[in-house]
């Protein structure tokens, strides 16, 4: 037997223009369908650029860590990206994506019989991955580092903090003189209208369009609701909009989301998981969340 | 059949026997010319630089393909979608990789002429591995070859530093106590990339010496811009019964890790690196 898990290549989706590899556990028999209706399959899609192996191969990591505790793992391409070819559809690349991810759902349960999954992803493709999950029952978990986040009161006084730490009193006076300036200039009507940097969409947060949070709040309440399991990891590299451990619980209490979502804070980690620390940190934390809430690994 | 019925025949991802594992692959079909005109093998760099430059190598199968070419992209053992764990790269392993691809195109197109294409790292693992090629490639085209390795290695070493700065973003305060820890790390990992001890040896190693015992009919070297390893390069004496060329392209930067743009695709580079092949004599 070959040391090395069995992965497969398989294209699927629409005229098979998607590009996919599936992991398979050891248990899985090697050739022929394994049918395990019982089990859960881990969903893994390339992020915004980035082909399906994930930044720093980290997808690779995590779907052979899930292959190990006796899961299925299948990362693939969005249409048009990685090695995918892209749709003939006219819909928006949101509305592609989420069909893209629900064929990758259909390709892994012709094969193995598997009806749930477990959607995890980064950025572009957290947001993605909450998507899928509000439309398609088959989603049972989804685990979302850097989703869309809601600064409270704390964040921006830690903000603030923390440029006083760095660069001093007087930076945070010159800028705070600056601001209002500025802000005199506009209502007398001499100042320049504010302008997100770079002509950025001021409703676009990290490159992802940010739901009001009532929204949000709403729809993880119905993914609770169907007993959908969440885990939202936090990183370090999003302290001016995420920047302490209790922010979820502080900014959704009043939604009635506190204990029923796991929000999680891991400062050492970077957006894209860069370190090789924090790959293994976040995958631990992964199959940890994943034994507990499925009863895996 | 449908259009995507069509191109996916022209671009067929697959697996392919590596030897002690298996590797990831995908065959762009030549569009019109059958049998193929020639044969071109895709030898893509290490680490970051591999992610960034993923979209240029499928742009350039593609373009290839069209030109009549039957081309071959893959990831190197424990890179990408193939076997193996990062910390299980080998310079003289992805020299092997390299012969396996090419053996693998060669069966897949039945081309008896075959040109290799490398980039950073995967440049230098080309030129190394067509000393031990059974049958040699014909045209050899480095893009920005890693010539002198311990100037390299300083540069990943670097490179990871001021990557992760980027990319945590975080005020001086905060970033104060990350730094320590990242400069110790950036000895054994690059950018979200394992450099183990065994590799970065292989890594020192690495000089022009390599170059002169290039096997191939036609050397090509495109450079965005000289380094003293390059300027070595160029003062090296020609090799002998090889053609070799120089191709001034535009400078890329292949190393640094930003989220929104972690790829490339540098059109004159492009341009450069096609009409490199095919414009070269028969």
């Amino acid at each position: 037997m070959s040391r090395y898990l069995r992965e497969e290549v398989v294209t699927f989706g629409d005229g098979q223009r998607l590009v996919g590899i599936i992991t398979y556990p050891r248990s899985a028999p090697s050739h022929g369908r394994d049918r395990r209706s019982d089990g859960i399959a881990v969903l893994m899609s390339g992020v915004n650029v980035i082909p399906r192996f994930g930044p720093h191969r980290l997808n690779v990591r995590i779907a052979r860590r899930a292959a190990d505790a006796g899961l299925h793992a299948f990362r693939f391409d969005l249409s048009g990206l990685g090695d995918s070819l892209p749709s003939m559809s006219m819909g928006s690349f949101e509305e592609q994506a989420v069909d893209d991810v629900r064929a990758a759902m259909d390709e892994i349960q012709s094969r193995t019989g598997i009806e749930r999954f477990l959607l995890f992803g980064i950025c572009a493709s957290a947001a993605l991955s909450y998507s899928v999950a509000l439309v398609d029952p088959r989603v049972v978990g989804c685990a979302m580092v850097d989703p869309y986040m809601y600064p409270t009161a704390k964040t921006r006084i830690n903000r603030v903090l923390a440029h006083y730490r760095s660069d001093g009193i007087l930076s945070l006076v010159k800028g705070w003189i600056n601001g209002h300036v500025r802000s005199l200039g506009r209502r007398l009507g001499i100042g320049r209208p504010r302008q997100m940097p770079e002509g950025r969409d001021p409703n676009l947060d990290l490159g992802v369009r940010l739901p009001p949070k009532r929204d949000f709040a709403n729809g993880l309440k119905r993914l609770i609701d169907r007993d959908v399991q969440l885990l939202l990891v936090h990183s370090g590299s999003v302290f001016y909009y995420y920047n302490y451990p209790k922010q979820f619980a502080d900014g959704f209490r009043r939604f009635g989301l506190v204990g029923r979502v796991q929000a999680d804070y891991m400062p050492s980690i970077d957006h894209t998981v860069t370190r090789l620390a924090a790959q293994e940190l976040l995958t631990e934390r992964l199959m940890t969340w994943i034994g507990q809430r499925f009863g895996t690994g | 059949m449908n259009f995507s019925e069509t191109a996916h025949r022209r671009m067929l991802p697959f697996r392919f026997d590596g030897g002690t594992s298996s590797l990831f692959g995908v065959y762009h079909e030549p569009t019109d010319a059958t049998p193929a005109r020639e044969g071109v093998v895709l030898c893509p760099p290490f680490g970051q630089e591999a992610v960034r430059s993923h979209r240029m190598f499928r742009v350039l199968a593609e373009r290839l393909s069209r030109q009549g070419f039957a081309t071959l992209r893959f990831d190197f053992h424990g890179t990408g979608d193939s076997d193996g764990d990062g910390l299980e790269a080998s310079i003289r392993h992805w020299s092997r990789d390299v012969l396996a691809a090419d053996a693998e195109l060669r069966r897949r197109s039945a081309c008896s002429k075959v040109s290799w294409i490398g980039l950073r790292l995967g440049a230098t693992i080309a030129a190394l591995a067509s000393g031990d090629a059974r049958l040699n490639p014909d045209s050899l085209l480095l893009v920005d070859p890693i010539v002198i390795g311990a100037d390299w290695l300083r540069e990943l070493r670097e490179s990871n530093v001021t990557a992760l700065r980027q990319v945590y973003g975080l005020p001086q305060s905060e970033w104060s106590s990350l730094h320590k820890l990242i400069v110790e790390e950036s000895a054994t990992e690059s950018v979200g990339f394992p450099l183990a001890e065994s590799f970065k040896s292989e890594i020192a190693e690495l000089d022009e010496s390599i170059f002169a015992a290039t096997k191939c009919r036609r050397l090509v070297y495109l450079i965005g811009r000289d380094d003293p390893g390059t300027l070595r390069l160029r003062r090296m004496a020609p090799v002998a019964n090889i053609s070799a060329a120089w191709v001034q392209v535009p400078e890329s930067n292949w190393k640094f890790d930003d989220p929104a743009n972690a790829s490339m695709v540098p059109s004159q580079l492009l341009a450069a690196v096609v009409a490199a092949l095919s414009d070269a004599p028969a």
